[in-house]
This record gives C-alpha cells, structure tokens and sequence, in this order.
C-alpha cells in the first residue's frame, strides 16, 4: 500500500517512518508540507492508496490539504487519516468535514496506528477488488447498472451533500469526541416509510438518486445546528447534532418532509415518488457515554427508527408540512 | 479500537526504531531547551512591547506543541503531559479565552516542561 504521510514536523515523519516500516507498510512517502504533498500527488505516476495528514502546519493546514486531496476524482475514497496533537472538538469537525475518513491523536501509539492503517488497507482492497469486478461486465449498460446497483441494508456512501459523510466516519468521528464533546449532542435516525416497496419499484440509479436527495433534504433540515448525517442502510439516516437545549424533533421531521414534497422527486420515467419520514426517539448522549458507548448510541438510534417507523404509509402521507417552511 | 494480537517481532522492531529516534529527540530536546529558556527568561523579565510578548508566547506554545507530539511515543509521557498544559495554556492565552492567562501562568507551566526536559537530559548524562 502506498502511503503519503504530510508533517511539517521531521521527528514526526521519522516517527511514522519508523512505526508503519515495522507494521508492514514500507511503502512511504513523506512531505513536509501542504504544498510540497500536492506536488508529490500530482507528480506521481501510481496513486497513493492513503494519506497521513498533520493538522498544524504552517501555511496551509492538514483541513485544507484533507479538501483539495478529495477533489480530486482519483482519490474520491482514499482513506485519508489525520494525525494531529489537537484534540479539540471543532477541530475533529472540519477534519470530518473535509472527508476524512480517521482522526489519531498525538502521542500516538505506534502499534495501534499500525492497526488503523491495516483497516484503511482493507478498505483500500475492497475498492480495488469492486473495481476490477467491474471491468468484468460485459456491457456498458450492465456496468453502469452494476456499479449503481445498491443492496436495500447496504450503508452505500452519498457524496457531495453538506454535512453527509460515512458510517464508518461517523463512528470514527464519534469515537474521537471526548466527554465534554459529546456534551448536549443527540443522535436520533430518520427512516423512509414504506422503502421495501419503494425500493422493489425502482431501478437501482432511481434508488440511489432517491436516496441523495433525502439525505440533502435531512441535512438541510437540521442546517442551524451543528451535524453530520449518514445513511445506514434500510432507508434510514442517522444524524448526530450538537447544541445546548432540547432538539424540536417535531419541527425537524416536518421540515425534512416538506423539502422532500417541494423537490417533487420523480423516478426517470417520470412518475412521482410519493413517501415520507418518520424521525426514531432520540438518544442523548451526556456526560457518560464517550467512546465505544457513542458508538454504539448510534446503533440504538439506528434501531428506534426503525422500530417507531411504520412499515408502509399510515394515512399520514396528505399531512400538510408548510407549516414547517424553514425561514 | 478492538486491540488485536500483534506479533512480537513486529513489537520489538517497533522497540528498536523508537530506541534510535529517542537519541535523537534527546538532541532536539537539548536545542529547544535552551531556546524556550531564554523566551521565558525574556517573559519573565518584562518590558516588552505587547506584539514581542505575543511572539514569545506563540513560539513557546510552538515548542510545546512539538514536544507533545512526539514525547508519550518515545516514552517520555510526563514530558508529554506537561508540555501539554503549556500549550493549552498559551493557547488560552494568544486567544484571551476566559478565564484569562496571564503571561506569568504561561511561564510557570514553562519552569515545570522545562524542569522535566532537564532531567530527561540529565539521566541521559547530558
């Protein structure tokens, strides 16, 4: 695996040099800075398989670096790790933001970054392997159809929406906060009513593009609070939101729903694709529940809204949202 | 993270390397020593025009942040913990976070980082 590890720190390189030569992964290349990485990027005739990113460098910072690697199309999925002394939540966030798949903090332990590099590595092959399956099909068309297709539980990942990253990020990022980060944060989870049937009904394109939009609607939705959102699978969005007081679920349900009805989805041959959302009761995180007990938050959120949700539509469908019109 | 089972090779690899890049660190350590010394020396002193304590405070906290970094890793952990607490606190400082921290708290947490630097270096008969 070819690894890039960005630090304007040269004991820190050394470090990592030394720490990831021993875990396996030789195959390094390191950078001192945001500037000279993209350099060695563009330079490269084999891509990276994964990025190690610092956070505080001097001109342009490990955040900044973490965007512009992710926009570029060849490392769209890359892992990319940032490893960094800061541990203040606000930093964890735009790191997230930007795409980061990880978050280790300085001091590392090396036996341990060994362990996280060895889990980007799997993701790396999986994608390797999705991708040599697919230069198998045959046909342009069952290609296209192939790489759309999407398993109804399958956790699939929605690019490009504000706020909408990962499951497997969103743990990582849960796993990072510390208890006072988690300090007034709700999880709670929307699910699609009725998504076995809309799934059963559309092409697999159809359900992806459907899918994106709502999760834009959930995030638009929830855009005064600080959050993110990810799509677990099933036709349900887990979404993690920070701010002190009590979250208006009611507010929150009505307004995802009324975006949803004025995008007026439709599949591609044109006919609508009438659902709704139903928000799960939330989880509170609080003081007690840092770390593994974050994560697994999510999880009962994940299972409320599927549980409170109704399996297909109730009568509900013809409620009025406009009264929930966001400002 | 579930820890997993890693070979004892690999461990004591890892063991080897980090003992290599520990003499070097004690050599960086010997250099931002005396450079954090003589900034606290001239905070300590006073007198100095509000945008030069700044400097000196910035680049105390650039040193901290450097030895935190990598300190805990090479098995130095109190040093990392202290060093900690001086960038914390210069942090609070250069961003006049409330409660306010003075110059004065800033260079006190310097003495305890700069007191563990001294005997890590003297143990290693430095």
């Amino acid at each position: 695996m070819r690894i890039l590890a960005v630090d304007d720190d040269e004991m820190i390189l050394e470090l990592l040099s030394a720490s990831l030569g021993a875990a396996g992964f030789a195959d390094l290349t390191v950078a001192s800075s945001a500037a000279q990485a993209l350099e060695q990027i563009a330079a490269t005739r084999i891509p990276f398989d994964c990025f190690l990113l610092d956070i505080q460098m001097p001109e342009v910072d490990g955040i900044e670096l973490c965007r512009a690697i992710r926009r570029n199309p060849v490392y769209a999925a890359a892992p990319i790790v940032m490893i960094t002394a800061m541990s203040q939540k606000s930093y964890i966030d735009r790191a997230f933001s930007a795409g980061a798949t990880d978050y280790v903090t300085k001091p590392f332990d090396p036996v341990e970054l060994g362990a996280r590099i060895r889990l980007a590595s799997k993701m790396v092959e999986s994608e390797r392997a999705l991708t040599e399956n697919r230069s198998a099909v045959a046909t342009l068309r069952a290609q296209l159809e192939r790489e759309r297709f999407v398993d109804l539980n399958e956790p699939i990942s929605i690019p490009d929406v504000d706020a909408v990253i990962d499951l497997q990020a969103l743990e990582n990022y849960l796993l990072q906060l510390s208890r006072s980060g988690l300090f007034a944060t709700s999880i709670f989870a929307f699910k699609i009513v009725g998504i076995e049937t809309i799934y059963a009904s559309t092409s697999p394109i159809d359900f992806r593009y459907l899918l994106t939009d709502v999760a834009e609607a959930v995030s638009t939705a929830l855009r005064s609070h600080e959050r993110f959102v990810s799509y677990a699978g099933n036709g349900v969005y887990v979404c993690v939101a920070h701010g002190r007081g009590a979250l208006d679920l009611e507010v929150i349900e009505g307004t995802a729903n009324l975006i949803v009805e004025e995008m007026a989805l439709t599949n591609s041959r044109g006919v609508p694709l009438k659902f709704r959302l139903r928000v799960g009761s939330p989880v509170r995180v609080g003081l007690v529940r840092a770390g593994r007990g974050a994560v697994d938050a999510l999880y009962v959120a994940i299972e409320n809204a599927e549980h409170d949700a109704p399996k297909v539509e109730d009568g509900r469908s013809g409620e009025h949202w406009s009264q929930f019109r966001l400002a | 993270m579930e820890r997993e089972s890693v070979p004892h090779d690999t461990r004591s690899m890892i063991a080897s390397r980090l003992s290599a890049l520990r003499i070097r660190f004690l050599d960086v350590l010997e250099t931002r020593l005396n450079e954090v010394e003589a900034l606290r020396d001239a905070l300590e002193a006073g007198g100095l025009p509000q945008a030069v304590r700044e400097d000196h405070v910035r680049a105390i906290c650039f040193a901290a942040h450097k030895t935190v970094g990598v300190a805990a890793t090479l098995g130095f952990a109190d040093l990392g913990m202290l060093s900690q607490r001086v960038e914390l606190a210069a942090t609070d400082h250069l961003e006049h976070r409330e409660p306010p921290t003075t110059p004065r708290m800033v260079v006190a947490l310097t003495d305890d980082m700069l007191g563990e630097m001294a005997l890590i270096l003297a143990q290693a008969g430095r």
